[in-house]
């Protein structure tokens, strides 16, 4: 199981206050996460990070390694120097299993030179051998010849990307979200045409710097039954929070104030051993933010593809 | 403590004046000066507070560390039964207003009597999940005055309440014995209990395989209990016949009940199974049944009945933060 987080605000931050700082960072969930019940094998850690300040501000700082995190010095020292107002992050994890690849081109989050948009995945598709067949067809050809990695998440990359109208220009936010959509449908049908009814959860975190959409789902959940050890497996969580500033208040990382929301984070888990300002999104649902006169709007949605 | 101090707390009105004595060695008095914060919210605790005399504010910290005030609860009303039962964090900071005399109930103490007293413990059990329920019935219905708040325009349509019940969705009674062993035996409800114990409980259970999307009928049904073994069950909040929001989901292992302390729950919430399910049931008239004829299976499963009526209040209160801050921007 793999942990994400992605944040999208007016506040530029140092990225260090997302990846390292907090009691429960980014990094420390990569080797000590308090909502799961073991410790995942680590394969990477990627991030696309966007800054109003950059050179080419529409290009993200994109960055992967299959190093670990807490041993990355170079990370780590750049990651108090670069800022960002919105960030994808993704630290992956894989099954202690031969059939695993760690690679570069395995690591999340997943952007195409040519596409604005960026994408991670916290979840697995059962039966994707099966999948890929049909798969295939529905993909683009100029996308499909550009998956390099073996992972599931990349294919639903490019199956998205091959939902949108032209996906080297700029996407708008009702298109990108319906794009989502209808990548969750296909996928749905191709399950069944495969007869795969084995939970597969697909939480999908997609940004382009200005807004993001992210999904808290899992296919047939709950249909294990023939696998006891997989029977309990359970919505793979998501939490979200925001406010005016992000930042140290009183010894720990929050945000603060009310008056005007500026920023907002969804992370796997809560940044901070202290979960008080931090809600919990909804199973089967679809979130999209968005800034709108200086202020970040999000919007919950019921998901049912 | 003196036995008549807590005679006349609310929650201990069933137990005998032997349990009351036995028990007010065991409660301790505690005295909190004006402003003094008794419980923090996201930390956890496991001991249930009883006012004696006094006010305390129940204040909720919403993201952006804003603190709003939810309610003031005095003498007679208890905090911290949420966590007393089903071990979740506090979800508000409690703190006194004026100076307050709590009757306080150890959490250990309650583990105490589940093994040496199953009896007394059950009655508090019960009394603190029937307060409990009414609270859960009281916020189901101040989420929906928030669903109506919110102006049309930015209301969204709730796909789930609009596509997931399906009324050609069909019920099929199946044998209890045809559930799978290994997995019963991994449940939290069966986990105290041998393989022996397992067995004469599922004689008192039947099992059910729903197509997805059936919807429950709650409103004036008997009341049972459901086990997920497989599938989801997701808890819809109603409007009369009409589904307005969906609000939480159980999953494998997970308890859903209907109307199983009272009918007042089925006339605002209802249940829709949102995949291909099926789970063991157990009805109100046999779970009683099982007390004559085992009390020790019947006070273990009870712990965890309670505990679940308990984490629903959680569940729903911390939904309740969520809509409240989502649209915070339209209803301020």
């Amino acid at each position: 199981m793999c942990r994400v987080l992605i944040y999208l605000g007016q506040q530029e931050t140092p990225i260090y206050d997302l990846l390292y700082g907090p009691d429960n960072s980014l990094a420390h969930q990569s080797y000590a996460p308090q909502l799961m019940h073991h410790i995942q094998n680590l394969a990477g850690l990627g991030l696309c990070a966007w800054s109003h300040h950059s050179v080419n501000a529409e290009l993200p700082f994109y960055y992967k390694t299959t190093e670990l995190p807490f041993f990355d010095k170079n990370l780590y020292r750049l990651s108090k120097k670069i800022v960002t107002n919105c960030m994808l992050a993704h630290v992956r994890g894989v099954e202690y299993s031969t059939n695993e690849t760690v690679a570069d081109q395995n690591v999340h989050p997943f952007k195409l030179e040519n596409t604005q948009i960026a994408f991670a995945h916290n979840g697995n598709l059962s039966g994707m051998s099966e999948m890929k067949q049909m798969l295939t067809s529905r993909i683009k050809p100029e996308i499909y010849s550009q998956i390099k990695g073996t992972t599931d998440s990349e294919w639903i990359y490019s199956l998205f990307l091959t939902q949108l109208q032209d996906y080297t220009a700029e996407i708008s936010l009702d298109e990108a979200w319906d794009a989502l959509l209808k990548t969750l449908i296909i996928l749905r049908e191709i399950r069944e045409e495969c007869g795969i009814n084995e939970a597969s959860p697909v939480n999908l975190f997609v940004t382009n710097g200005k807004y993001l959409i992210v999904t808290r789902f899992v296919y047939d959940f709950g249909c294990n039954i023939n696998k006891v050890h997989k029977a309990f497996l359970e919505y793979h969580s998501l939490w979200a929070t925001f406010g005016e500033h992000y930042g140290i208040h009183d010894g720990v990382y929050k945000m603060l104030g009310s008056d005007k929301r500026r920023n907002i984070l969804f992370a796997s888990e809560p940044l901070t051993n202290d979960r008080t300002a931090w809600i919990e999104l909804p199973e089967y649902s679809i979130t999209k933010a968005w800034i709108e006169n200086d202020e970040v709007i999000f919007r919950t949605h019921d998901l049912i593809v | 403590m003196q036995t008549n101090m807590i005679k006349n707390v609310d929650l201990l009105h069933d137990l005998t004046e032997t349990e009351l004595t036995f028990l007010s060695d065991y409660l301790t008095k505690k005295i909190y000066s004006p402003g003094e914060v008794i419980l923090h919210q996201g930390t956890s605790y496991s001991d249930l507070y009883i006012i004696e005399s006094g006010e305390v504010s129940v204040s909720v910290i919403l993201p952006g560390n804003t603190t709003i005030e939810a309610t003031r609860l005095t003498s007679g009303q208890i905090f911290g039964e949420v966590a007393f039962l089903a071990h979740t964090l506090i979800t508000a900071t409690i703190a006194a207003v004026g100076t307050v005399e709590c009757i306080v109930f150890y959490g250990k103490i309650l583990n105490m009597l589940r093994i040496a007293y199953p009896e007394t413990a059950y009655k508090i059990e019960l009394a603190i999940a029937k307060q409990t329920n009414s609270k859960l019935t009281g916020n189901l219905v101040r989420i929906k005055e928030l669903l109506r708040t919110i102006p049309v325009k930015y209301r969204t349509v709730s796909q789930h309440a609009q596509y997931l019940p399906d009324p050609t969705a069909m019920v099929e009674e199946v044998e209890a014995t045809s559930i799978n062993r290994e997995l019963i035996k991994h449940m939290d409800f069966f986990l105290e209990l041998t393989e022996d114990e397992t067995t004469y409980l599922l004689s008192f259970m039947s099992a059910c395989k729903y197509d997805k999307g059936y919807r429950f009928n709650t409103k004036n049904a008997p009341g049972k209990l459901g086990l997920i073994c497989s599938g989801a069950i997701m808890l819809f909040i109603t409007d009369g016949q009409k589904l307005l929001k969906s609000l939480a989901v159980s999953g494998v292992g997970e308890l859903f009940m209907q109307n199983f302390l009272s009918q007042e729950f089925g006339l605002i919430a209802t249940y829709v199974t949102c995949e291909k399910s099926i789970t063991l049931e157990l009805t109100v008239e046999n779970y009683m049944r099982l007390r004559e004829c085992n009390p020790y299976i019947f006070y273990a499963i009870s712990q965890h009945i309670h505990g679940t009526i308990a984490g629903s209040l959680y569940i729903v209160n911390r939904q309740f933060v969520r809509m409240n801050s989502e649209y915070k921007d339209l209803l301020a």
